[in-house]
Order: structure tokens, then sequence, then C-alpha cells
């Protein structure tokens, strides 16, 4: 592989969070040259961003501007120029990280030898290529059994094994002594402890009370002598004022006064920086800096929670907690569950002992929970609750589950043992959860019937498409009889479906196995039913991995005691 | 000529059409960055910033090959833009090519002095106009833009805004979606109407939202109760009934610009929903702003906000929040008020000596009584038909038609208009703006006698075109007098309506708001579904070019936008094209950004 582009026209945050992928690419292709197609907004952070050989920029706002104008003409040209620029060479792979239409099309216009991501085909119908892909855009329907990270199922779609790399941001030309420059001013020694808080967020529900971050460092300062650093862009101004409203201590007010090379240096020579799910925060993790998530809403820190080893994310145990994408909460409940005691509590351990392993449950902790972030064996990265003993559950439950199965499908991993499965499964379950409130083999019940009723079924449609193959590999094939033959498999389709719909721990693999058979295109017959078989296939294989292992936990469980049937 | 001589003579031709950029130029420092060598031609190019402007072998064929290119957008000599002059051998090449007009933007003197230097562009400069700033002068309708690549790619930030701005020049040439808006009833009724007419006779689309449809209902409400309380709210709640009518209105109409005129009923409300759809908004104050004091409520929801006074007021409005205010005097639809010839029967029925037509204003109400002794009839309403004055009023006291009082303009001998005034007795001592009535007579080639305004001076030759009066005493001895020269009063009333038909109409004052507009950053609206004409499209996009061979294929439609195309290629059957793609990506990017914001 010598040329790899990768469209990400998304945010700061995602930009920082495709590092992996790059890094993983020059290693296990050396000599690639990685070209980034970027957002113009966003184009800044990219003079950061080790492993690319080049960028091109993409500036919306200009081609908005002719679109605005209806200017047909220049808006083409600008589109046909960009391109042009871009496609001065033919790619080995595209991997399209943007989930837009637009980076759909735009992905469809690149010459490559292969897409991977969002793209259109021939009739201009939006498809997803790759099975991680497809994998990636089945977590929102999905999300609370959803175990793999952004950077995770970036790099799987790269080709990549993640094993343990971290984001990586270069720094700025002399980042100790800009840093030291900076604070220099407001009377910070290199000796002092600098605490960095980001008051801002993308989103209203997504930002903790300023009042919070004010009480917060109020009580940093007075029992480690923390110096409290703000950071942000202009648009923040506000929560800074507000916040140096409400503090008593000196605030190291920096929101809207740094560059980017100025924030990087800043959060690499923070000691500690707490964050809402926000760009700098993945800079901060980025360039080392112990970090502390403060995950509300709709963030997901499975999914966009820092990356790398030894950082922390704080979020409420709510049953409504991760929220949907398109609830309009009236009452961020989970704002107020987590208190600056409970972050302060957190803060002062780290910056004592530099590193938790475990926290104590105790009333301060009521509806909280603290996860750490560590590279899994499987080198994925896995977020431990600290707080162990709180009960198993079966959003839990499926999330371990599909943890160890959906590699090995999405991968096409043929080795796998449900009983070592099971092992794995039972050991870290037993670390983590208190298995015994919930009687999880009663519980799963539901799920086991339907999963073994599509065993049968899938089945069943895998020998209806296999015979179809057969007859359609003849020289002159009955296609009546094809025709016929396949009036059995509609009706298995809406079964899979209707399980996807009804029992909500099941919808990833009906969703998935929607969006592979949205990927058939062939016009040969014989050819459309050899893919339609794999898909059937990996299936029928997802649904019996996934009985043999409820199975032994149904057994398993009840073995050792723990389920009150 | 050697290099000196080139420079004195093409500084001596600039400085006649424009001795500001000669100056410009003539201080101009040398750059370090700007090189001129000689091509293998022996002709001078020139290198910038690293960047080379024209060929290294011979710029004079590369101009000809640069014109040559754009042979098919130059048919029917129209007007031509070009973004950048190098050292001009393409403008050159140009003006030996087409009669037609050349403005050529160019933000760099130091190019300017070493091509003033190095070439003899006395031709050129006679024939083309440059300009250096960002601020797009006046350019005739149907003009092109040509690109000088190499220019443009070295100053990309100053070309992309100018060409930014040519584009919503094109547009608003083209014509504009207009929505105007009128109030329900009151003065400023006729002039919405006026102003509609007017855009439609610039080429604009109009839609007319004529809120004098709910007069009735609306002047229902006083008889509901007595209650003034009551009333008020009554009425701001059929306002804003009115109002978001015409919001639904704009929703379907889709304008580029919502004009709304004094009285219309707009809420702030709904203004807010208007901006923050992108839709500009201007507004149109005729009336006095010491008598109406509503404008401070609207000023800062408006973005364009237009006035019959000057002075003080344009300070106000900036303190109390317009953004961009500017003075526009009212006029005549001259297409309404024109000169007609009247049978005896209507001169018997609407001449008279003297004549005034309008609303009974204390002022008037008094001061006519000092023309009791004239032949002297009184048109229009709320006048007392028991006062003194009752004798003169004519159809006892009824509202008059327009198209009556042009009959009443033409067959009177002196027509009296005296500005209203609800707080002096007669002439207003401070009195500014000129009333419509002013025009309208003027247009109708009637004498008049008006009181005088400060700002009459600025449109009419006072004593030429027009007669002013100071007081009671003034006014009746002018009446005898012009009584008595009818020759002089035809002749000051002919000047008096040239000046209205030269100066003075809507369709001049709907120009300059637009220009205005355009003058202060006006842009078209995200959702502005401007189908464009195909020929027009294909011109552009250069009949050879793939997007203009794609285009033509449109070409029975007549007219065609984004939506149309993608809808073509939607139900189209195959493989999709690079160029359909294109069109796809260029949809979904307006659908994510533009529509939904």
């Amino acid at each position: 592989m010598k040329e790899v582009l990768i469209v990400n026209l998304t945010r700061m945050g995602d930009l920082v969070q495709t590092t992996p992928v790059m890094a993983g690419l020059k290693e296990e292709h050396p000599g690639v040259r990685i070209s980034l197609l970027a957002n113009s907004a966003f184009s800044e952070i990219c003079s950061h961003i080790p492993h690319i050989d080049r960028v091109f920029v993409f500036d919306i706002d200009e081609a908005v501007s002719f679109l605005r104008r209806e200017d047909l003409v220049e808006s083409f040209r600008y589109m046909a120029a960009l391109l042009d620029e871009v496609n001065d060479t033919v790619y080995d792979l595209v991997i399209n990280f943007t989930h837009s239409t637009s980076s759909a099309v735009l992905s469809s216009l690149i010459r490559t030898r292969e897409v991977r991501g969002l793209t259109i085909d021939q009739q201009g119908f939006t498809i997803k290529r790759h099975p991680w892909i497809r994998y990636f855009f089945n977590v929102l329907p999905g999300r609370d059994i959803n175990p793999f990270h952004l950077c995770d199922i970036y790099q799987k779609a790269g080709g990549i094994s993640p094993g343990g790399r971290g984001l990586e941001l270069s720094l700025p030309v002399h980042a100790d002594d800009l840093a030291a420059s900076m604070l220099a001013g407001e009377g910070v020694g290199d000796e002092d402890i600098l605490v960095g808080l980001q008051l801002g967020a993308s989103a209203e529900d997504k930002r903790w009370p300023v009042a919070s971050f004010a009480a917060l460092a109020d009580r940093l300062s007075a029992s480690s002598g923390a110096r409290i650093l703000l950071t942000g862009s202009a648009r923040e101004a506000d929560f800074g004022r507000e916040f140096e409203g409400l503090s008593r201590v000196e605030v190291l007010n920096m929101i809207g006064r740094t560059d980017l090379s100025g924030l990087v240096a800043l959060l690499k020579r923070c000691d500690l920086f707490i964050s809402n799910d926000t760009g700098p925060l993945h800079i901060a993790t980025a360039v080392g800096t112990k970090s502390i998530n403060i995950s509300l809403a709709s963030v997901h820190f499975r999914e966009t929670g820092p990356y790398g080893e030894g950082h922390y994310v704080v979020r409420a145990e709510l049953p409504c907690c991760p929220c949907g994408f398109d609830s309009d909460c009236a009452d961020t409940l989970c704002k107020r569950v987590i208190t600056p005691a409970n972050v302060a509590e957190l803060a002062e351990s780290l910056l004592l002992h530099g590193d938790l392993g475990a926290i104590e449950d105790s009333p301060l902790w009521e509806n909280v929970q603290v996860y750490r972030s560590c590279f899994g064996e499987d080198g994925f990265i896995d977020y431990v609750p600290l707080i162990s003993g709180r009960p198993l559950n079966k959003s839990l439950l499926f999330t371990e589950i599909y943890r160890q199965t959906w590699p090995c499908i999405l991968d096409g991993e043929r080795s796998w043992r449900a009983d070592e499965a099971w092992c794995r499964l039972l050991e870290r379950l037993s670390e983590r959860y208190d298995l015994g409130p919930v009687d999880i083999p009663a519980s799963i019940e539901e799920e086991l019937l339907a999963l073994k009723r599509l065993e049968g079924l899938l089945a069943g449609a895998l020998s209806i498409v296999s015979i179809v193959a057969k007859e359609a590999g003849k020289d002159s094939p009955d296609f009546g009889l094809i025709k016929k033959l396949w009036e059995g498999v509609p009706p298995v389709d809406r079964e899979i479906e209707t399980v996807g719909l009804t029992l909500p721990a099941l919808r990833p693999m009906s969703t998935i196995f929607r969006y592979d058979k949205e990927e058939l295109e062939d016009e040969d017959v014989r050819l459309l039913s050899e893919k339609a078989g794999r898909i059937y296939g990996d299936l029928a294989r997802h649904v019996s991995m996934i009985v043999r292992v409820l199975e032994s936990a149904a057994a398993g469980l009840a073995e050792r005691g723990v389920c009150t049937k | 000529m050697r290099k000196g001589e080139f420079f004195r003579e093409n500084i001596d031709i600039l400085e006649r059409r424009d001795r500001e950029l000669a100056e410009m130029i003539l201080r101009a420092p040398r750059s370090s960055g700007v090189n001129v060598f000689a091509s293998r031609s022996g002709m001078p190019s020139i290198r910038a910033d690293g960047v080379t402007l024209h060929s290294l072998y011979d710029p004079c064929s590369e101009a000809a090959a640069w014109v040559e290119h754009h042979r098919s957008e130059l048919d029917g000599a129209p007007p031509v833009c070009i973004l950048g002059f190098g050292l001009g051998y393409h403008v050159a090449q140009l003006c030996r090519t087409t009669a037609a007009e050349v403005t050529v933007f160019e933000p760099r003197l130091d190019i300017l002095r070493a091509a003033f230097e190095h070439l003899d562009l006395t031709t050129v400069l006679r024939r083309s106009r440059i300009v250096v700033g960002e601020e797009v002068p006046e350019v005739a309708k149907g003009f092109v833009v040509l690109e000088h690549k190499p220019s443009v790619n070295l100053e990309p930030v100053y070309f992309r805004h100018v060409l930014s701005r040519l584009k919503t020049l094109q547009a608003v040439g083209r014509g504009l979606k207009i929505m105007v808006v009128g109030p329900i009833y009151g003065g400023s009724l006729p002039v919405a109407k006026y102003c509609a007419a007017a855009l439609r006779n610039l080429g604009h689309d109009v839609d007319f939202a004529d809120n004098s449809l709910y007069e009735e209902a609306f002047l229902a409400i006083d008889s509901i109760t007595t209650d003034a309380t009551n009333r008020t709210e009554l009425k701001g709640m059929f306002v804003d009934f009115a109002s978001e009518a015409v919001i639904a209105r704009c929703g379907e109409f889709k304008p580029d610009l919502l004009f709304a005129l004094a009285q219309a009923p707009l809420t702030e409300r709904s203004l807010v929903k208007l901006r923050s759809a992108g839709i500009p908004t201007a507004f149109w104050f005729v009336e006095d702003f010491r008598v109406m004091n509503y404008w401070q409520r609207v000023a800062p929801v408006y973005d364009y906000f237009f006035t019959i006074q000057r002075g003080p007021f344009l300070d106000m409005l900036e303190s109390a929040g317009a953004r961009n205010a500017a003075y526009l005097p009212l006029a005549a639809s001259v297409d309404t008020h024109r000169a007609i010839q009247l049978g005896r029967d209507e001169m018997d029925l609407y001449g008279s000596d003297v004549s005034f037509v309008g609303a009974g204003y204390s002022n008037r109400r008094s001061f006519f009584e000092g023309l009791i002794d004239f032949d002297f009839k009184i048109w229009g309403n709320e006048w007392d038909l028991a006062s003194p004055l009752g004798r003169c009023i004519q159809r006892s006291g009824a509202r008059i038609d327009t198209e009556e009082t042009v009959k009443i303009f033409n067959a009177t001998k002196i027509n009296v208009n005296l500005h209203s005034s609800s707080y002096h007795s007669g002439v207003n001592p401070y009195g500014d703006f000129v009333n419509p009535r002013t025009f309208e007579i003027a247009a109708c080639e009637g004498f008049q006698l008006v009181d005088r305004r400060s700002e009459m001076s600025e449109l009419f030759t006072i004593g030429e075109e027009i007669v002013c009066f100071e007081d009671i005493g003034d006014l009746r001895r002018k009446i005898r007098y012009y009584l008595d020269n009818p020759e002089e009063r035809r002749r000051i009333a002919r000047k008096g309506c040239d000046r209205v038909r030269r100066d003075h109409t809507y369709e001049l004052r709907m120009k300059s708001m637009l220009d205005f507009l355009f003058r202060r950053g006006y842009e078209l609206p995200p959702c502005s579904h401007a189908r464009r004409d195909v020929s027009l499209l294909v011109k552009e996009a250069g009949r050879e070019s793939a997007l203009g061979s794609y285009l033509a294929r449109f070409s029975s439609k007549g007219k065609v936008g984004l939506d149309d195309i993608v809808e073509d290629i939607r139900s189209g059957e195959g493989a999709l094209s690079d160029v359909e793609r294109i069109f796809l990506l260029m949809d979904s990017l307006r659908r994510q950004y533009v529509m939904e914001g």
C-alpha cells in the first residue's frame, strides 16, 4: 500500500482521534503516504498531527457561499478544482471517517482502488463499505451495548489491529518554554501544581455547570494548593467570567487567549486536566496529561472517552445515561448527580498518588461511577469501573459478550470457542460487578428463545440461498424455480428485523444484517446469492455464538449459585 | 519609448479618468517581491511573490489565447469585469476584440506600477476602468466575469471577495424576488403600491402583500369596544395575525428581500424569524420621526432602514440600533401621476383657481381659512363641514381616489400643498422632508405653491421648478401673482415635471435602495431557489466544457436550478457520471449547511 487518503471533515476532536489509525498504517505499511482531506475550519490542528504527509483543505464555507447564492457554475468549479487537486494520484485506499451524505458523494469521486466508509454506489445510493464501518453506524441505535471506542473502530476499518496506540500530537517547538513563559506572567512556577479546567462543551446539555467547576476549583486549591487554569475558545469567554464571579481562587483565565500551539503547550504542562467531552480533552490525552472526563447527557464514554492508558471518566449511573442524540432533556439530572465533591475526591487522589486502582463505595458515590481507561488484552481500549460490586445487568452483560463476539464476526475470525469465551467473560464480570442481585438467567430467557428460533430460520434461509446459487450457476438456470425458492427468504428477513426491534440487546445483529444486505449489488444472480449466503452465514454464526455463551452464562451463574432460579 | 516615458504617458491618461488612482500609483513604492524580466519573445513578463503572471515565452500570444478561450462568453459584447491586471496583455487584447465596457480589478499597486513602467497602456487605459479597492462599483447589467488565473492565485482572498460581490451584483441585475409589504391603510399604502410597480418595472419578481384587504376588519375593532386598553390589545392581536400571514407568504414565495413600508403590520417577532431564515429586510419609514416614534422599536430588527429625513435622525437611528440607515426621499409614480387632457365637463367638475387635495389636519384647517375669498376647492376627508371652510369642501369631505386626484391636479390652476402638522397652526418652521404630493403635482405638470421645507432645494430648483411660500401672506400674494401670469405658471410646472421624470421616480428610488443594499454587503438569502437561464449557464460554464455540455441538455426547460438538476439525476438510470456526482455533492452540502443552517 503506497497511497492512502483519509477523508475527515469533522471537528478537531475527531481529527485527533484518527491519529492511532494513521500511526498503525505507517507501522504496518512502511513508506505509505497518508493524505488527509479536512474541513478548513479545523485544519489548524492538522499541523500538529504526526503521520500526515499532506493535507487537502476543503473550504466548506466557501463552497457553501456559492450554494447560498445558487451559483451553480462557480460552485461546480470549486468542487471540480478541489477534486482535481485531490485526484493528482490514484489512491490504494480511501477511508472516509465522516458520516455525512456529502462526504459519501465526495468519496465516490476520488480515484482509488478501494473505498472504506460511507460512499455512494453507481446508482447514487448511500452504502457503508467495510464491516467495521457498518458496525460503526449500528452504534447509534444500540449505544448502551457497544463496547468499542471510535478510535478502535477507525483502526479496524483501516485494517489495523488496535494494540495500545494512544492519541498523538506533535508538540510545538519548545513547548515547555512556551508554557512556562505564558504562566510566569501569572506567577505560576515549575514547581506549582497546575490543574486545567475546560468549562465549555459543544452543547449546553454536555456542559457541567460552571458553578460546579468553581466549587471544585475552590476545593482543589485549598486541599492540594493547586493553581487553576481555564482553557477554552473566545466563544467560551462568558463561562470564564461566570467562573471568576463564583470561585474564590485566583484563576489563570486563558480562555480565548491562546492559539492552538499555546493551548497544546499549556495542556502538556498541566498536572491534571478536567473537562467535559471536548476537543481539548483529546489534545490533553494526546500529549500525555492525565485527564478526567465528566461524561454527561448524550456523550458515551465507551465511544469517545479519553483514549489512552490511565485516564478517568466520571459518569452518572442513571437509567437514562447516555441519553439519545435527539433527546431534549428538560432536567439534566446527570449534571446534578455528579457533584464537585465526587470530582474533587478523584482529582485529589490522582494529584497525590498519580493513579488510582479502586474506589471504595460510599454514599458519596451514589448514582456515580468512575472508570479508568486502559488497553485490554484484545488491544481495544477498556474502561474499568473503579467502584466494583455494583450489580451486573443485561446491558453490561451484552456489552461484555459483544466485545468478544463482534471482532470474530467482523474480522472473519473462525477460531472461537464458547467455553473459553465464557471463562474470560466470567472472570471480567466477577471482578467488576456483583453477579448476585439480578437474576441473569431469567433476564436473558427471552433473548435466548428468540436466538434459538433464529438459528432454525437462518439454517433454512442458508439452504435456500445455496440451492439458488447452484441453480444460477447452471448453463441455463430455471429462473422460475429460483423465483419460487427465493420467496422463502423475505419472511426470514422480517423475523430478523422483528427480533432486533423487540429485543434491544439483539438489535446490533439485526441492524448490521440489514446494512450488509444493503451492500449487495451484482448483476449476476449466482454471485449475488453467494454473497447473500455469506451474510446469512455470518449472522447464523453470530447467533450461535451468542446462544452458546448465554447458555454457558445461564448454567455457569446457576452453578455458582448466584441466580435465584 | 523608454521606461520612464511609458510611465508618464500612462499616468497622464489615467489621471484624466481617475486622478485618485493615478496618485496612488505614483506614490506606490517599487516592491522587492515584484520582478519584471524579458520573456523569450522579448516582451516583458512579471513575477510577483514567486507567482509568474505571464508567459515566459510569449505573453502576447498567451493573451490572444486567453481571449479566444473566453470567446463564447463575449458573444453580444457584454460589459466585462476582469479579475487581475498583471502587465495588462490580456486586457489590451480584450479591448482590441470587444467594444464593451471593461472593468479590471487589481489590488496590487506595485504590479500596476510595474505595468505602467514597462508597457504602453494608453489604449487600454482609455478604454477600461481599474479598481483597486474592495468596493465593487456599478457595472452595467449583463456583465461577464473573466479571471486572469495567475493574478487570482496571487491574491486569492481579495479576488474571492470581489467575485462574490460581482456574483451578487449579477443576481441583482438579473432580478431579485422581492416581497413588498404595505400597511393596512394610510398614506403609505399608495407608496407601497408604487414601489411594487417600480420594482416590477426594474425587472424584479415582486409579490405585493396587500394588507389593505384587512382594512374593514381592522377598523371594525373600534366598534367592538370603547375601552382603549382592550382596543389596543385586540389591534395588537390583529397585527400579530397579519404579520404571521406575511411570514407564511414568504415561506412560499421565498423572497431574496422583504421591503416593507411604514405602518406595515410586521412584528419584531416576525422580523426576527425572517432574520434567522436569512431573508434580508428593508424598511422605508415614509413618516415624520418626530410624530411617529415606533421607529425606535423596529430600527434594530430591520437590516436596512430608509428615511425621508436626514440630519439628527440618522444619528438617532444608529443609536437605536439601525445598522444600515440611509436617506431616501419620496418620489412620484409617473405611470400614475401624469399630464392628461380633460374634457370641458371634467374641467368644470375638478377645476378651480386654487385647490387642495388631502386630509384635514389641524394646521390645514386653520391655515386654509385664510384662502376663503379665492375660488378654492378642498378635496379629501377629515374636514369640518361646519367650519368656515365648509363651503369649499367638495363631496362633503369624501375620500378622493388616485384617479380623481390626478384629474384635480391637472385641472387646477394653482395647487396648494401644505405639509401636515399636528403641532403648528400653519407652515411648520422646522419642516424638512418633502411629501409625496409635491412630486405628484409636479409629475402631473400641475402648478403648485408649497410650504418651504429644508430638503426642498436639494430636490427642486426653487423659483424655476417649484415655488414655495413662507406664510399665509406670502401664499396669498403668490396666488394672485400666478393667477395673473399663466405662462410663467405653465413654464414652471413643465420644468417641475421634467425634474420629477428625470430624478424623482419610484424606479430611481428603488434602484437607489438596491444600490445602497449592495454597497452595504447585501447577500442573497441561503435558500434562494433562483432558476437561471440555461443558455446563460452554458455560456458561463463554457460550451465545450464538461459542465457546459451537461447543462445544455436542460436547454428545452429554459431555466434550471439545482433542484431540477438533482431531480433529473435521481430519476435517471444507469451509472452516474462524475458531473452528476458533483451535482449530488453540491445538493448534499446545500442540504447539510444551507437548509439546516
